[in-house]
């Protein structure tokens, strides 16, 4: 539908008189921004040059706080884990005299320590009502040699490292048994000294009387 | 200072030169502020939407292709930051038949006794309710049909003409009794 004549010449009107204005700024200054709008585009749009900002100061005293929190209960931590300070008595009893011994075998040991028999004794195990299967030869590994150290630290440890796989040395027990060989119970006993000999020549004789007296509540 | 050209200018903003900054906002502060003047209810609220705008060019200059010009460019971004903000108004699509407080908020003597130059005719226009007042920019001074303001308003076709209609017996009764008085 057409518009009336009299809209179409008021559209013009303003269309003209919006459009069609002089392209420097009028003398009243009604169509001037003030400076203060620019002040705060600028403001807007000027990227901050370096510095830290509150956020990443936040980020990185926060990450400095974890950090901290870490490194104090990683500090705080027992040297040893639990299983392995309880394993240390029967261990003592075994390691003092297979320091001196050479590699021996299990059943030596057993009859040489006889807590440590009663300590690792286990139930036999019995293959009754199972197919016996042997290993094929392509699946049988060489087992390495090891040392007599070696021996003891993984029987220590209380495992084995399966064949073929890499050994992580066990510093932590290295280091107990080093401490035990120079502890004072692993040296050789010396003779008792002469005074005490002496104590027992001067040792004063039960007076006479006393010798007859019955035992009471016997 | 020589006026620098539209490429000059965009590539300099690109670079995030203040001079260049400077100069597109001189260029183009002036022009972009009477558009916003007209869609506006006072001053106060273009210098808003102008702040807005130059913003919005700076951010999106980049987003600029050059197959136009940059006027055309920067005044279609004026636009559009003036019917966002007009959007959020809660009376925008406010309907009124009552014209009387608004003419006589024009009966003052200087109004009467003003020719019909640019700065009288917007106190006319900034005296409409703001959907009278958009809906004839976008029509009668932009040149937008009315599916394209509907579609820019979110309003239907029959509510941007009803808005139209209103808006041209308001300004023809003002212009009217300016007219015979």
């Amino acid at each position: 539908m057409e518009d009336p004549q009299e809209y179409k010449s008021l559209d013009q009107l303003f269309r003209k008189t919006f459009e069609e204005l002089p392209e420097t700024p009028a003398t009243s200054g009604w169509d001037v921004p003030p400076p203060r709008v620019w002040e705060q585009v600028q403001a807007n749009i000027t990227t901050p040059k370096g510095g830290w900002t509150t956020q990443s100061l936040l980020l990185l005293s926060g990450l400095a706080v974890v950090l901290l929190l870490g490194l104090y209960w990683a500090l705080s931590r027992p040297d040893l884990p639990e299983s392995v300070k309880t394993e240390q008595p029967a261990a003592s009893v075994e390691s003092g005299p297979t320091d001196a011994l050479p590699a021996a075998s299990p059943e030596k040991e057993t009859v040489a320590n006889p807590v440590a028999v009663t300590a690792t004794k286990q139930q036999p195990f019995t293959t009754a009502g199972y197919p016996e299967t042997k290993p094929k030869p392509e699946d049988i590994q060489p087992i390495e040699p090891v040392s007599e150290d070696d021996h003891n630290i993984r029987k220590l440890a209380g495992s084995a490292p399966l064949p073929g796989s890499a050994q992580a040395p066990n510093t932590t027990i290295r280091r107990q048994m080093e401490a035990w060989r120079a502890a004072p119970w692993a040296q050789p006993l010396e003779p008792l000294p002469s005074i005490l000999k002496l104590k027992e020549k001067t040792v004063p004789s039960v007076p006479k009387g006393l010798k007859n007296i019955p035992p009471t509540g016997m | 200072m020589q006026q620098l050209t539209d490429q000059e200018l965009v590539k300099g903003v690109l670079q995030s030169s203040p001079t260049h900054q400077s100069a597109l906002y001189k260029q183009y502060s002036v022009p972009m502020f009477r558009v916003l003047l007209r869609f506006a209810r006072d001053r106060a609220e273009a210098e808003d939407m102008l702040q807005e705008g130059f913003i919005r060019v700076y951010r999106d200059m980049v987003q600029f292709r050059g197959d136009g010009a940059l006027g055309g460019w920067i005044r279609r971004i004026m636009v559009n930051t003036a019917l966002s903000h007009l959007r959020k108004q809660r009376d925008f699509l406010r309907d009124t038949s009552d014209f009387s407080p608004f003419e006589n908020q024009l009966r003052t003597e200087e109004d009467f006794a003003s020719n019909m130059d640019a700065e009288t005719l917007l106190k006319y226009l900034q005296r409409l309710p703001p959907g009278y007042r958009t809906v004839f920019n976008l029509y009668a001074i932009d040149g937008f049909s009315h599916e394209e303001i509907a579609e820019q308003l979110g309003i239907s076709i029959g509510t941007s003409k009803s808005q139209l209609f209103k808006a041209r017996e308001f300004l023809k009764r003002i212009l009217d009794k300016s007219f015979i008085t």
